[in-house]
């Protein structure tokens, strides 16, 4: 079933409830990933990429809440908006797993990683604690962890961050999810610690066949493990395309500016841009196109109107009245 | 004509102690620079590379004496820092500056925009109030505020994270400053905003070749590639390579060097699929027991016997500066 889809996010809007107002953090995204296909949400601080994330293990704060759209997961085609919160547990760890950006905010200080990542394999497999230990030090060697029978019996602040994130990851993949979400999941860790974590990410979704969906801001990352790439600016998708096409041939002005304002080593100091202004409020979003008082190419349009979200060709779909 | 660099650094240390006992003298230490020397004339600007622990930022701090070194000299206008009482230094405090990397952490939140530029006029000059209101606002248009007024009488939080670094830079020039630090100037940035102040920094540099050098610290050597004309690449305290950022990205000697630049992602994915890469074994040693010899000998793919008996010493190759002995005979 190579090439069928495995979720479907068709309309979400997820709002979260302030002092100040309601931030439409995610307003209206429409997207889906297929079996084995891994897709990338780009999008700066507050462009509601990783309320998307939340939104699909259905994680959010309380002050959140999911106003409308569907999540589907196939091949049943489950809602998993509407699903309970006991039915809900069953998905999360067991059929979709997640990967956060600060592994030592999401492991638990006082319980040794072997015994933590043994939890999830007892709780969805019903195996006793002696086989899930036996299965969490056979994952950590498959993580590549050296003299992983040890470390299993450690505390997390004994290890360093590359180990802990390996340590998350294990656990994320220790009942073999169809797909992994990944937040961010090596912002917090140095460049060629990094470079090992992704290398190990590419490696294990090839190998478990899951599909990844990887939030980040660093188009670098993307370019190194995805596929698929969807750029979000203030809770919209304003591009989503094959990865090759994306960076040859960005379309959105959003997209070619992200792509000018980071600098790179293949990049002369010339060639650096940036964007204008700043990212809106996203309880007083601009009118029209969300993008238009930062864009350089903005008209009365896109001033009055809001840019549908539409497919180009094939591998493309771009929210722009320019392209239209 | 004057006949020595602007900044000169002799051999700088910092080793902290760690573990003191009671009454006894600390066993171990923390070297977290360990013998780093380099010169940097008017003009010249010098981007410091590493990885967290590497000890770049801890370099900064004793270039401009915000921390005292264990040993080593350095030497502003040839006037020892070192040496100077902590009233004398203050007094030189307008002729250093540093950029940080969080500007929410660096201003004031309880300060006017104003109050916030305007306090080292207070402090440093006898300028009347009229013309301290001028200065803030020329400076205030200089980094990109325009219009002025309407930044005047607003606080930090009132500002985006961009604003914010610009009126950090604007402080941070206002007294025309010899030598200019940023440590991580735009890590703390929205993706998009960064663009804008890489390219502030470039203008305020070019404005001001003729007067100050600048020094850039990062643990992205695309953005020092992108402001500065040489570099120094530091791993646990020490000094692995320097020469000019373009030649070491180009062909980086050092093996820790190709390690870091070859980790670095590209955001092209043909070349990022394509090129080549250096295999990453182990992570970064703790800095309190730094292994024998070339402290990058445990990850380094070429080690030899050499490498684990006796630190290399920085040798120069092709106008570069190397430490590491596959390239001396």
């Amino acid at each position: 079933m190579i090439n069928s889809k495995i979720l479907e996010i068709s309309n979400l809007t997820t709002y979260y409830y302030t002092s100040r107002g309601i931030v439409r953090a995610v307003d209206g995204v429409t997207l889906h990933v297929k079996r084995g296909e891994s897709l990338a949400i780009v999008g700066e601080s507050g462009s509601g990429k990783s309320t998307l994330a939340f939104s699909i293990m259905r994680l959010l704060p309380d002050n959140a809440r999911i106003f409308n759209g569907n999540i589907w997961l196939y091949p049943e085609k489950i809602d998993l908006v509407r699903l309970s919160n006991d039915e809900m547990r069953k998905v999360r760890g067991r059929r979709i797993g997640m990967i956060f950006q600060d592994p030592m905010t999401f492991l638990n200080p006082v319980m040794k990683v072997g015994d933590q990542i043994a939890e999830a394999i007892m709780y969805h497999h019903g195996c006793t604690k002696t086989e899930a230990r036996k299965k969490a030090v056979e994952l950590l060697e498959k993580l590549r962890i050296p003299d992983a029978t040890n470390v299993a019996y450690r505390y997390p602040h004994q290890l360093s961050g590359g180990m802990k994130q390996r340590v998350i990851i294990a656990i994320a993949v220790s009942c073999n999810p169809e797909i992994l979400i990944a937040d961010e999941p090596t912002t917090a860790l140095d460049v060629t610690v990094q470079a090992e974590v992704l290398e190990l990410l590419r490696r294990l979704i090839h190998e478990l066949g899951m599909s990844l969906i990887l939030v980040t801001h660093d188009l670098g990352i993307v370019a190194e493990i995805c596929n698929k790439v969807a750029i979000m600016y203030a809770g919209k998708i304003v591009e989503i395309a094959e990865i090759y096409s994306l960076y040859r041939n960005p379309k959105h002005p959003y997209t070619i500016g992200l792509l000018n304002a980071v600098p790179t080593i293949y990049k002369s100091s010339s060639e650096i841009g940036g964007i204008k202004g700043n990212p809106p409020d996203l309880v007083n979003p601009p009118t029209g196109c969300r993008f238009n008082p930062r864009c350089s190419y903005a008209f009365e349009r896109c001033v009055r109107e809001e840019p549908p979200l539409i497919e180009v060709n094939n591998d493309r779909a771009v929210a722009c009245w320019l392209v239209v | 004509m004057r006949t020595y660099p602007l900044l000169r650094v002799e051999n700088v240390k910092k080793y902290f102690p760690i573990g003191r006992a009671l009454f006894g003298r600390s066993k171990q230490y923390v070297k977290a620079v360990d013998d780093v020397y380099f010169s940097l004339d008017v003009g010249g600007s010098l981007g410091i590379v590493g990885e967290s622990g590497s000890g770049k930022t801890t370099l900064a701090k004793l270039v401009l004496r915000l921390l005292e070194p264990t040993s080593g000299k350095v030497y502003l206008d040839n006037i020892d820092l070192i040496s100077l009482s902590n009233k004398e230094i203050r007094r030189l405090r307008p002729k250093m500056q540093m950029i940080f990397q969080d500007p929410m952490a660096s201003l004031n939140p309880r300060k006017k925009i104003r109050d916030i530029i305007g306090q080292v006029f207070k402090i440093h000059t006898d300028m009347s109030d009229v013309e301290i209101r001028e200065r803030v606002i020329d400076l205030l248009e200089k980094v990109g505020l325009t219009p002025p007024e309407l930044f005047l009488d607003r606080y930090p939080h009132e500002l985006s994270g961009g604003q914010r670094q610009r009126v950090c830079i604007a402080r941070a020039i206002a007294l025309n400053p010899k030598l200019l630090i940023a440590d991580e100037p735009v890590s703390a940035l929205d993706v998009s905003v960064r663009g804008q102040i890489v390219k502030l920094l470039l203008d305020i540099f070019e404005k001001y070749k003729n007067e100050i050098a600048y020094i850039v610290i990062s643990h992205d050597i695309a953005l020092i590639k992108s402001i500065c004309k040489d570099a120094l690449v530091m791993y646990l305290g020490k000094v692995v390579e320097r020469g000019e950022v373009g030649k070491i990205i180009e062909e980086p000697l050092h093996p820790y060097s190709q390690m870091l630049i070859s980790s670095i992602p590209v955001p092209d994915p043909e070349i990022a699929r394509n090129r080549k890469r250096i295999p990453i074994g182990g992570e970064i040693p703790s800095l309190i027991n730094p292994p024998k010899g070339c402290y990058f000998h445990p990850r380094c793919p070429y080690v030899m016997d050499r490498c684990r008996e006796k630190m290399p010493p920085l040798i120069d190759v092709d106008n570069r500066l190397v430490s590491c002995y596959l390239y001396s005979e």
